[in-house]
This record gives structure tokens, sequence and C-alpha cells, in this order.
């Protein structure tokens, strides 16, 4: 028996109930009026179909390549166990380069040179992706002579650590590494207005020596060289003439 | 048990849809997926309450997203490492008529509209998760769906009406 009498139901209880938010009180009350009312009943099947067109038209976007990467480096991470906060903060950071492409550009690197540059740029993003990322704050008073000497450590026993001072930079903090290569330092410098420049530097095997050198990736520049068996990254949000600038100074510390 | 990667891992593929939904770009999108991750692993532990983890990942997400105009212009335009990866699409999806045609209607749709279609309608989530991932009260989730049901199903009329103009 049609039931003449009844409210029409507004399109807003109908996108509803498609999507099963009714009480069931008034999942009832619009089901009975569907079932009498052509023209509603129709506006209900077409929101389903249009639903369902936009579920396929938008499954690729679900099932792309990156998110593999992305899960392959969460799951390493995972499988870690219990590691320091620095090394948690590193494959943070590590997955994030993996993703940006800088492992790529890595691996596709053949002259041994150009290699060991990018593996050295590499390392350095990381640390300071990893220094940016971790959140706990440095006793830097105690911190200091444990820095002075693992930089002696990487870049010989006339080195100290670089005074920034100059250029508006406070050392902030930092961190001895072990890389694959062999031991490395990073040094963590703030200025005033906060932007944030770390100093890698990092032991290798090679012999190579070369100018300095920059890359850019997101908005962070990297001025690095290889110094006979030290590499020498400087890395930061920073412009690039002021980087230089940086490194130049930093360098001089380690140089004697 | 599940640690928090695993289920990280399996959200990451609906998060990088909603990301592509938010930024429409492919690069911003890929970002934005980043920061998303990076942010849900420093604060896993503030993560607590069981049964939300997906409507808490999609907030930080959306949060990122709508904090981050500020952020971003701030970034220097970037290159060099990643010009390899610029050409890099989607594989071409053979498609069903209707669905291309839906998929056409839904990028005119406006952000706001588009957000609350893959939230509710593709990714399954309630009025009230919806309503919590974009800041909004429920009452307003449920009028705005049932504005961007009715404008996706215009356009699509507006493109038959197209089809048989031409055809004629």
């Amino acid at each position: 028996m049609k039931d003449r009498h009844a409210s029409p139901i507004g399109l807003e209880e109908l996108s509803a109930y498609v999507d099963g938010e009714l009480n069931p009180g008034r999942r009832a009350v619009v089901e009975r009026y569907l079932s009498d009312h052509g023209e509603a009943a129709g506006r209900v099947s077409a929101y389903r179909r249009q639903d369902d067109y936009l579920r396929q038209a938008l499954a690729p976007l679900a099932d792309e390549g990156v998110t593999r990467r992305l899960a392959t480096a969460l799951q390493r991470r995972a499988r870690g166990g219990r590691t320091s906060r620095w090394r948690m903060a590193a494959a943070t950071a590590l997955l994030l380069l993996v993703v940006v492409g800088a492992g790529s550009w890595w691996y596709q690197t053949e002259r041994a040179g150009e290699r060991r540059m990018a593996e050295l740029v590499h390392e350095a993003v990381t640390a300071h992706m990893a220094y940016l990322s971790s959140t706990g704050a440095v006793d830097l008073r105690s911190e200091r002579p444990k820095l002075a000497a693992a930089l002696r450590r990487v870049a010989g026993a006339g080195a100290v650590l670089p005074d920034l001072i100059p250029l508006g930079y406070d050392l902030i903090g930092g961190s001895p590494l072990d890389e694959s290569a062999g031991p490395a330092v990073l040094l963590v410098y703030r200025s005033r207005s906060g932007e944030v420049v770390t100093c890698y530097f990092g032991r290798n095997g090679s012999s190579e020596e070369t100018s300095y050198a920059l890359k850019e990736s997101h908005g962070i520049n990297v001025v690095s060289r290889l110094e006979g068996g030290l590499g020498y990254a400087v890395t930061g949000s920073v412009a690039s003439d002021e980087l230089m600038k940086i490194a130049e100074l930093g360098y001089r510390a380690i140089s004697g | 048990m599940t640690s928090f990667e695993d289920r990280l891992i399996a959200e990451l593929p609906a998060l990088r849809r909603y990301g592509r939904v938010l930024c429409r770009e492919h690069d911003a999108a890929e970002d934005l997926l980043q920061d998303c991750v990076e942010r849900a692993l420093q604060r896993r532990h503030l993560w607590r309450r069981p049964g939300n983890f997906r409507a808490w990942l999609f907030r930080i997400m959306h949060n990122i997203h709508a904090n981050d105009v500020r952020w971003r212009a701030r970034r220097p335009p970037s290159i060099a490492f990643e010009e390899e990866h610029a050409g890099a699409t989607a594989p071409a999806q053979e498609m069903r008529a209707e669905v291309g045609q839906t998929l056409a209607a839904f990028e005119q749709l406006g952000g706001d509209q588009r957000q609350l279609l893959v939230l509710i309608a593709v990714e399954g989530f309630s009025y009230r998760e919806a309503a919590r991932i974009l800041a909004l009260p429920e009452g307003t989730v449920m009028s705005r769906m049932a504005r961007a049901r009715e404008r996706l199903l215009d356009i699509r009329d507006g493109q038959a009406r197209d089809r048989v103009r031409r055809i004629k």
C-alpha cells in the first residue's frame, strides 16, 4: 500500500543511508520510502554506482612501488629491535632518502671517486636528517670533550672542533658515528635564527682528493670534498654561498 | 602482536592515495606521505586508543597538509637527485568508460569535496571519523557529503550531455 502522506526524504538523508549512517529507526523509514518512490530509489542506486566507480578509479593510486620501498625500510627498522634513539632516527632519515632518490643516484654512479663522494653526501645528509628528527637535548659541556676526541680519531690528532661563531653559528651538539666505511662524527651548529647546519667528517678507505662539490635535494644543500681518506660534508637548508663559507671556515679547524 | 610499523605499513597505500587527492601533484604527494610517516613515527608514544589507528594517521596527514602551505613556500625548488623521478607516473590502467568519466568528474571537484568522497566512499570512514580527521562537525560532514555526491552526478550528467551534442 502506498504511503502518500510520508514526508519526502531529503538528499542528505539518502546519502547518509548509502553510507550506513542512519539509526535503525530512520533507516526503516527510508527503506519504506524507497520501496514507494522510484525516483528516490534511483538516486540511491546512482550514488552507490558512483561510489563504486570512484573506488575503481582511485584504486591504482593505492598500489604503486613507492609504498613498497617505504614499507621495506620500515620493516627493517622494526626488525632492528632495541637500538639507540640516534640509530632509530637515522633509520627514519634513511627511508626518507631512499624515497627522495639519493640512494639510487649513489648506486648508479660507477666511477670510484664519484661513488665515494656520493656515498659521503648520502651519509652526511642521513646524519643531518637524523639529527633534525631526533628530539633529545644534549648536554654540551659533557659532550664537547667526547666530540673533540671523536673528531681527532677521524680527522687526525691536530683537529679541533670548528668554531663557526664568526659566521653566527654556535655548536649545539653532535655525535660520533660508526659508518660502514669507518669512524665518523657529526657536529651540529645553529644560528640565532634557528637554521641548523651540520658538519660531517668520515674516514674512508679511498685516497681521492677533490675540490668542493655542491649538491641540492629537497631544499637541503650539501657542500662536500674528499681529502686523502677523509670525507668532509657540510649540510643545511641555507644558501649555497653561505654554506660554502661555513665549509671553508670549518675545514680550517682540521687542516691545522 | 602486530607492531606499530606493521600497522603503519598496512596503511601506506591508502595514505598515499589520500595524499594524492590532497595534493594532486605527484612530487608534493610523495613529500606529504614521507612527512606523514615521519610524524607518525615521532608521535607513536601519543598513539593509545585501539581501533582508530587509521583515522589517527589520516588526521596526521590532513593536518600536515593544512599547515604546510607556509612551510613549502619557504623551500627552494629542488633539483638534481629527484629529476630522474619526475617522469615516473602511474602505469596506465584500462578503465571502463564510466570509471574514467567518474575520475574526470572527480578531478573537477573542489578539494573539500574530493577529501570527503575519498574518506567516506573510498576509505569507508564513518561520518564521525571523517569529522575528526577534517576537524568539522559531524552534521557538516553529512550535508557536505550529500552535496559532493550530487555535484559529482551533475558533472557526469554534463559530460553525458556534451557527448550527446557531439554525436548529433
